[in-house]
């Protein structure tokens, strides 16, 4: 009862205080002239009812930019950590190249990948796989390669074929990090997308995504829209992240320690 | 190098075993080493951590080869023979996603066998052991003892010629160590294995042994028979003879590891 109150009654009562914070700054403590520029919770709220079909429609526009760049990332880096647990040298070949490509900034990418994929959906989508795709490929390939090395004598001496050792061994064994990377990718995987849409949301006569509209607003003034637009991104990213937790939960809970009940 | 087995071959043979890990300017973990083992007899293996203990099981186990000598079982190498061998590990080594019931059905179902027949001997040795009741539970809600008897009826679906155990019960409290020494032996009446069993135990040794041996430098430094009477149970454990033999391998065991004769 007061584990459940905590968890529930806690973030309710330091986000209402936030809020309190946000009427109150804006009330005493910036001149009026200046209050555009914070507009109250209310008036956010109030944007929706203005702006409400649009920030919908860019929403789902980014959903699924998102959905299938991440989607695009969870089976590509499966097939590529796959590959990187075949042997040491495969990944001492590929994994420098691997740290390039993350470590050069997506917002520099973007621009070269619009001029080879053209503007709106395709971009996103390679935009969001290249964001979310690293974690993912760093930790599955982790946990193949890591297997508990009782565990694989254990094979060796029932005289298990490869193939046999990596679906009833390896494979199991790397859930646990396999989910690590998932549920990282999933929070990268709406940041990517939003940014892609940014740069490649106004393709032709069609709908621009929530990075897109955020650009739009932005330039339009239209400040409390503005704010708007960042809430359904952040509610975007629950919806994402709260999945993955889901999904997770429902392979994992059976067997994992990590969600053993603690009076075990 | 192999010959044909011969009808005088003893169950398992060590002929003059080297085995060195890393640089071979390093001491071998064992400096030919030879032992005749014959079937159905329980071979304890005690000694100093790092006294070949382990490595003699793996090589036993087929999981390396010697440096150099031979290591045959049923006059095969160790490496080849088909013998049938399980080998129990001291953490129990269950798959922490398979319930107890598809655990103990692995060993079976990597050779193939059909999933009808797996069943029904892991069903058999569950009950063997004693946890027909959690086949349906996963690892994590099994306390250690529980864990062992698991890894102990999935070897035992394998049907082994020859059992493997690398400190099995290390990590048990007394009691448990002992009632699961016990139900060992129980076993050992009804499938006639023959077994090596690696411990730091004196006294779980003793117990369960027909011969306790002990390494020291990568040699044997005393081979003990021990002649207690089948069935062993509790009391064979406050017995005189029982007791006596307990320490004349412990005083044998202090005297072979002391650092005068291990430098």
């Amino acid at each position: 009862m007061s584990r459940r109150l905590l968890t529930f009654g806690l973030p309710v009562f330091t986000g209402s205080l936030l809020i309190a914070i946000w009427y109150a700054v804006r009330l005493y403590l910036l001149p009026v002239e200046q209050r555009f520029l914070l507009p109250a919770p209310d008036a956010v709220l109030g944007s929706f009812s203005t702006h409400g079909a649009q920030l919908w429609a860019a929403t789902l526009s980014t959903a699924r930019g998102a959905a299938l760049g991440f989607a695009a990332a969870v089976a590509g880096s499966i097939v590529l950590a796959l590959t990187l647990s075949l042997s040491p040298r495969v990944r001492a070949g590929l994994y420098p190249w691997l740290m390039a490509l993350q470590l050069t900034p997506i917002i520099v990418l973007a621009p070269i990948l619009i001029l080879w994929a053209g503007p709106g959906l395709p971009s996103v989508i390679i935009i969001t796989f290249l964001i979310s795709f690293f974690p993912l490929v760093v930790n599955t390939t982790q946990g193949l390669v890591a297997t508990d090395r009782l565990l694989v004598d254990l094979f060796r001496m029932g005289r298990a074929s490869t193939l046999q050792q990596l679906l009833h061994l390896r494979i199991p064994a790397a859930l646990p990090y396999f989910f690590t990377g998932l549920r990282i990718a999933a929070t990268l995987a709406p940041i990517g997308a939003i940014a892609g849409d940014a740069y490649a949301g106004n393709s032709a006569g069609g709908q621009g995504g929530l990075g897109f509209l955020a650009v739009i607003y932005s330039a339009q003034f239209q400040i409390p829209a503005l704010f708007a637009t960042a809430l359904v991104s952040c509610l975007l990213g629950f919806v994402f992240a709260g999945a993955v937790v889901g999904l997770s939960w429902l392979v994992l809970h059976p067997w994992h320690d990590a969600y053993a009940p603690h009076d075990v | 190098m192999t010959e044909a087995p011969t009808a005088d071959a003893p169950f398992v043979e060590l002929r003059n075993v080297i085995q060195q890990f890393g640089a071979s300017t390093r001491p071998p973990v064992l400096a030919g080493l030879s032992l005749r083992v014959e079937r159905g007899e329980f071979v304890s293996l005690v000694g100093a951590s790092g006294c070949g203990k382990s490595t003699l099981l793996r090589l036993l186990a087929g999981l390396i080869v010697p440096t150099s000598g031979q290591v045959l079982v049923e006059a095969r190498p160790a490496a080849t023979t088909t013998t049938e061998r399980a080998f129990i590990f001291q953490d129990s080594a269950l798959l922490p996603w398979r319930t107890v019931r598809q655990n103990s059905e692995l060993l079976l179902q990597l050779r193939g066998v059909p999933a009808s027949r797996r069943r029904e001997s892991a069903a058999q040795m569950l009950a063997l052991a004693r946890i027909a009741h959690l086949a349906d539970r996963h690892p994590r809600q099994l306390s250690g003892g529980e864990k062992m008897r698991v890894s102990l009826a999935r070897a035992l679906t394998l049907e082994p010629a020859l059992l493997l155990l690398d400190e099995p019960f290390g990590a048990l409290d007394e009691l448990t160590r002992e009632v699961l020494g016990e139900e060992l032996l129980a076993l050992r009446e009804s499938q006639k294995w023959t077994a090596f069993f690696v411990t730091h135990s004196v006294a779980e040794a003793v117990f369960l042994s027909t011969r306790v041996v002990i390494l020291a430098g990568g040699e044997i430094a005393h081979d003990v028979p021990v002649n207690l009477p089948f069935p062993r149970n509790a009391e064979t454990r406050e017995s005189p003879a029982f007791l006596q033999r307990v320490a004349e391998v412990s005083r044998l065991l202090r005297t072979a590891t002391a650092p005068s004769t291990t430098a």
